[in-house]
C-alpha cells in the first residue's frame, strides 16, 4: 500500500500555526448630503463588488483588512476593521455636511490603534492604506489633519489615496494628499474598487522584501 | 560523513508573474587532517531587483569558494574563527556583486538578496546572516534558531546584503558545540517553520524532515521528494513566495527500511 508515497516521508512535517500577516485599509467615505441618489446607491454596490472580489482571492479574503469611516454631518466608524472574507457590506446613507478634516483624523488614529494590535499578537503587518473618496470639500478646518497625511506619509506609516467625486474640491485635496489625487470618471465606483482590489491582492501576494507594483488607474479615473 | 539534501521551488505568485525562482542555495564539504567541514549557504533574491536570480547565485558562490578556500588553506581552528574573519568572507560576496554591478552598469540594487550561512567544523560552528529566513540548529533532540529573522516594520520589506547600511544589520554567532543537525530555510517557509507567537522554531516541521533524511536510501529520490513537497498544494495554500530548505546531518543513518524498499549501498 506504501510503495509510492508522494513526498517520501517530508509530508509528515507539521506546519507552525502563524496567523496571516494583515493589510489593513481605511475607506474614508464621504456622505455628505450632496452624495444622495444616485452616487450613493453607485457606492453601495460597487462596496458589494469590492467585498465579492476580495473574497475570491484566496491570500487577499484572509490578509485584507477593511475597516469604514464615513462623514456625513458627523465622522461615524460604520465598520472596524474585519478581514475581507468576514466583511459585510453596508449601506450608507447620505446626509449631513462634510467633516472631512475630523475624518482624516480619525482614520490615522484607528491606524495608529491598529498596529498596536497587530504588534501586542505578534502580526506582521503591510504599510496600512488610508483610501479617502469625496464629491465635495472639508466644510471644517482640515489643516491640521493635511499636516499629519504629510508626516505620516514621510515616515512611511501609512499611504493615503484622494478620490473626488463630481464636484470634489481637487485643489483642496491636492493640499491634502502628497498623491495627486484622481478623478473619479462619471460615477465608476463599481470600477475604482476592482482597482482597489487588484491592488490590494497584489499587496497581499507581495512577499518579503518585495516592492509592491500597484496596477494602473483604468478604466475610471479622468485624465 | 555528512548527509544531506536542498531544494528551492518557485513561489506560485513568480509563475504567475513569470519571474525565476530567485532562491539559491549551496553546499560545499572541505577535508583537512581528516576533518570535514561543511559550508552551507543560501539567497534569496529581492523580488523587486531585476538581477536577483544572478545576485543570489553570485553570493552564495562566491561566499561559498571564499570561505572553503581560506578554511582549507590555513586550517582555521575554533580559536581563529571570529567576527572579522566571518564579515571578510562575507564582504567578499558583497564586492563580487559589487563588481557584477559594475560591469554590466547596473545599481547594486538590482542585484539585492538576503543572506544566510553555516559553517560546521567537527566540534564548533559558525553562522552568517543579513535579513529574512532562518537557519535551525539541533540541541538535544530540540530545534533552534540561531538568528530570528529580521524584517522591517512591514512584512514586506527586510535587509539586503546590497543594502548601504548593511554592516550594521548583518549577524554572527558562533557556536563552540557540536552540532550534528542543521537547516536552512529561506522566507517562503518561514510561516510554516517558525511559531511567530512563542518566538520559537516549530519543531514538529524539523523533526521529520530529519528522520527522513537520516533513513533515506537514495539522495536523488529525496531530493524529488522534497522539491515535489515544497510544490505541493499543502505547502502552497500557506506559502506563494518561493521556498528553500537545506537539510544537513551528520548523524549515522538509521536502518529503518520500509515495507519494499531495499537498503541502499
Amino acid at each position: 500500500m506504501t510503495d509510492q508515497i508522494p513526498y517520501g516521508g517530508f509530508e509528515a512535517s507539521e506546519f507552525a500555526e502563524n496567523p496571516e500577516p494583515r493589510v489593513p485599509c481605511v475607506l474614508l467615505l464621504d456622505v455628505s448630503g450632496s452624495m444622495n441618489g444616485q452616487p450613493i446607491d453607485e457606492l453601495n454596490s460597487a462596496l458589494v463588488t469590492f467585498k465579492d472580489t476580495m473574497s475570491a482571492d484566496s491570500l487577499a479574503r484572509k490578509r485584507a483588512e477593511i475597516a469604514i469611516l464615513e462623514f456625513g454631518g458627523v465622522v461615524d466608524l460604520v465598520q472596524d476593521f474585519v478581514t475581507a472574507e468576514t466583511f459585510t457590506p453596508p449601506v450608507l446613507q447620505a446626509h449631513g455636511a462634510t467633516p472631512m478634516g475630523q475624518a482624516i483624523n480619525r482614520a490615522i488614529d484607528l491606524i495608529s490603534e491598529r498596529k498596536q494590535i497587530y504588534k501586542t499578537h505578534g502580526i506582521a503587518y503591510y504599510r496600512p492604506w488610508i483610501f479617502l473618496i469625496t464629491d465635495g470639500g472639508p466644510t471644517d478646518p482640515w489643516q491640521d489633519a493635511a499636516n499629519r497625511v504629510k508626516q505620516g506619509e514621510s515616515d512611511k506609516s501609512f499611504i493615503f489615496f484622494a478620490v473626488g467625486v463630481d464636484q470634489a474640491n481637487m485643489e483642496t485635496l491636492k493640499a491634502i494628499s502628497v498623491r495627486d489625487p484622481l478623478m473619479l470618471r462619471g460615477l465608476e465606483f463599481r470600477k475604482l474598487f476592482l482597482w482597489l482590489s487588484q491592488s490590494m491582492q497584489s499587496v497581499s501576494r507581495s512577499s518579503l522584501g518585495d516592492k509592491v507594483s500597484l496596477p494602473a488607474p483604468n478604466g475610471w479615473n479622468e485624465i | 560523513m555528512w548527509n544531506l539534501v536542498y531544494a528551492s521551488a518557485q513561489g506560485t505568485s513568480h509563475l504567475q508573474t513569470g519571474q525565476p525562482c530567485q532562491d539559491y542555495c549551496a553546499t560545499v564539504t572541505t577535508d583537512t587532517d581528516q576533518r570535514t567541514v561543511l559550508l552551507a549557504a543560501c539567497a534569496d533574491g529581492a523580488g523587486s531587483a531585476e538581477m536577483a536570480e544572478a545576485g543570489a547565485r553570485l553570493a552564495v558562490d562566491t561566499y561559498l569558494a571564499t570561505a572553503s578556500g581560506a578554511i582549507g588553506r590555513e586550517r582555521l581552528g575554533p580559536g581563529a574563527i571570529d567576527q572579522q574573519i566571518l564579515r571578510g568572507w562575507i564582504d567578499a560576496a558583497r564586492q563580487r556583486l559589487l563588481l557584477e554591478s559594475e560591469s554590466r552598469k547596473l545599481p547594486l540594487r538590482q542585484f539585492a538578496c538576503t543572506f544566510l550561512a553555516a559553517i560546521v567544523w567537527p566540534e564548533f560552528a559558525a553562522f552568517s546572516q543579513i535579513g529574512d529566513g532562518v537557519i535551525v540548529v539541533e540541541d538535544q533532540g530540540d530545534y533552534h534558531h540561531v538568528f530570528w529573522p529580521e524584517s522591517g516594520e512591514y512584512a514586506n520589506t527586510t535587509r539586503f546584503l546590497t543594502d548601504l547600511d548593511f554592516g550594521k544589520y548583518v549577524h554572527f554567532d558562533v557556536l563552540y558545540r557540536p552540532i550534528q543537525d542543521v537547516a536552512i530555510v529561506t522566507d517562503g517557509l518561514q510561516m510554516l517553520a517558525l511559531s511567530k507567537a512563542t518566538g520559537k522554531v516549530h519543531d514538529p516541521f524539523f523533526k521529520p524532515m530529519f528522520e527522513n533524511l537520516r533513513r533515506a536510501p537514495n539522495r536523488d529520490i529525496l531530493r524529488d521528494s522534497l522539491s515535489a513537497f515544497l510544490n505541493s498544494s499543502r505547502v502552497n495554500e500557506r506559502t506563494d513566495d518561493d521556498k528553500t530548505i537545506l537539510l544537513a546531518t551528520r548523524r549515522p543513518l538509521t536502518n529503518h527500511v520500509p515495507n519494499g524498499d531495499t537498503p541502499a549501498d
